[in-house]
């Protein structure tokens, strides 16, 4: 990851916000932040390195509404 | 307290003219348990059930005497808020919501809800709860089980029922208890229910739901209420979805739990059996301690009240426990 993740919003500062304060565009930026955390971490399983995929390491970019939430499988 | 809208995504004072409302926070009862006369349970769900059979020492303390933990034990809370979070979408996703805008109010509600957790377990938080739903919903975007429909054309999403069983000491005896969803999956029918833990999804995760008081009870319930009332379909048994909890992932796993006529059949009579020693128990006032149910599940919380002189409990109970009330009539 070349983006400094001191620059970028995370998935555990996202979630660290109020959850009544959360705007549309936060939970769009969370539902992508976790797809992401999940895909990595079935990665690293099927990799078979147990390392851990945590909140802080994950970054949560702004989205836009029109995602495809096409779900991903084990 | 405060409610979210799940409709309007809207967080209310007052819970009035909506139709469909959240509670935000993990309410315990209080007050009068109207399952009891006299001393005496007459309406039972598997939880009583449940703790009668481990230890009716136990079953006494908790819900003739209502002792409890001054908080909720996280376990507990989070698969609440769990359910919550799941009858929930399933209930907007009936009343015609697209999913993508489902899954964003949900979320919202995972948040809420998560804030009232109580803390000291890493697995089970608020970023943990937000996850769990979050990646369940991925898991089962395309969920092969259908909601099954009521008689009213509702949606069979957390179906409570009071039904009547037998009669015994003069009183009408009630099996009552909360069915989170029916569904049809592959031309039967059967109970949907969620189980969180920290344990691996195996084997022997799954075989603590066959035999059990709770699975049988839901499929007994709802073959009872299709013969008596026709309000559900006769169900096949039970589709467990566990959900394994780490503080950094989650793993999910579906198993199909059946139920015979004739099993059906064997657990109502021998449930009419235990019910019938709870209340005798109940009767005479007299509860003894089952000593082999102490070390289960990481040791009954009562241990260390069983394990002083009998006059010393009571101010033991006092300084350890609060009151609450664990009334299976209560409506949710």
């Amino acid at each position: 990851m070349t983006e400094s993740l001191h620059d970028t919003e995370t998935l555990d500062k996202l979630l660290a916000k109020s959850a009544s304060d959360w705007t549309e565009a936060d939970r769009l930026a969370l539902v992508n932040a976790l797809r992401d955390q999940r895909e990595r971490w079935n990665t690293e399983q099927k990799a078979g390195t147990r390392k851990r995929v945590t909140a802080k390491a994950t970054p949560a970019p702004r989205a836009k509404r029109d995602l495809a939430f096409e779900g991903l499988k084990l | 307290m405060k409610y979210y809208i799940p409709l309007t995504d809207a967080i209310v004072d007052d819970p009035a003219n909506y139709s469909l409302v959240v509670p935000l926070s993990l309410e315990r009862g209080h007050g009068h348990n109207t399952a009891l006369k006299d001393g005496v349970q007459f309406a039972w769900d598997s939880t009583s059930i449940g703790l009668f059979k481990a230890c009716p020492r136990k079953y006494k303390l908790s819900i003739i005497d209502g002792w409890s933990a001054h908080s909720m034990p996280p376990p507990l809370a989070f698969g609440i808020h769990f359910h919550t979070c799941m009858q929930t979408w399933h209930q907007i996703i009936s009343a015609g919501m697209d999913k993508d805008t489902a899954l964003l109010r949900l979320v919202r509600l995972a948040g809420l809800l998560g804030e009232t957790l109580p803390i000291g377990d890493t697995a089970r938080t608020k970023e943990t709860l937000v996850r769990s739903v979050v990646w369940y919903i991925e898991q089962f975007w395309d969920d092969p089980t259908e909601t099954v429909s009521l008689s009213n054309g509702n949606p069979a999403v957390e179906y409570s029922f009071t039904l009547p069983f037998f009669q015994y000491k003069n009183l009408d005896v009630y099996i009552c208890g909360h069915i989170d969803r029916l569904v049809k999956w592959q031309g039967s029918v059967y109970v949907c229910d969620y189980k969180t833990s920290k344990y691996t999804l195996d084997k022997n995760f799954f075989a603590k739901f066959k035999p059990s008081t709770q699975m049988a009870l839901y499929t007994a319930a709802c073959n009872v209420i299709a013969t008596e009332t026709q309000d559900l379909p006769p169900a096949n048994g039970v589709i467990i979805d566990g959900i394994q909890l780490g503080v950094n992932f989650n793993r999910y796993a579906r198993s199909v739990v059946t139920y015979s006529p004739e099993e059906i059949e064997e657990y109502l009579h021998a449930l009419q059996y235990w019910i019938k020693a709870a209340m005798d128990a109940g009767e005479a006032g007299y509860f003894p301690a089952n000593e082999s149910a102490c070390d289960q599940y990481g040791g009954c919380f009562f241990r260390d009240i069983c394990s002083l002189p009998p006059a010393r409990r009571e101010a033991y109970l006092k300084g350890k426990c609060i009151k609450t009330t664990w009334d299976p009539l209560s409506a949710r």
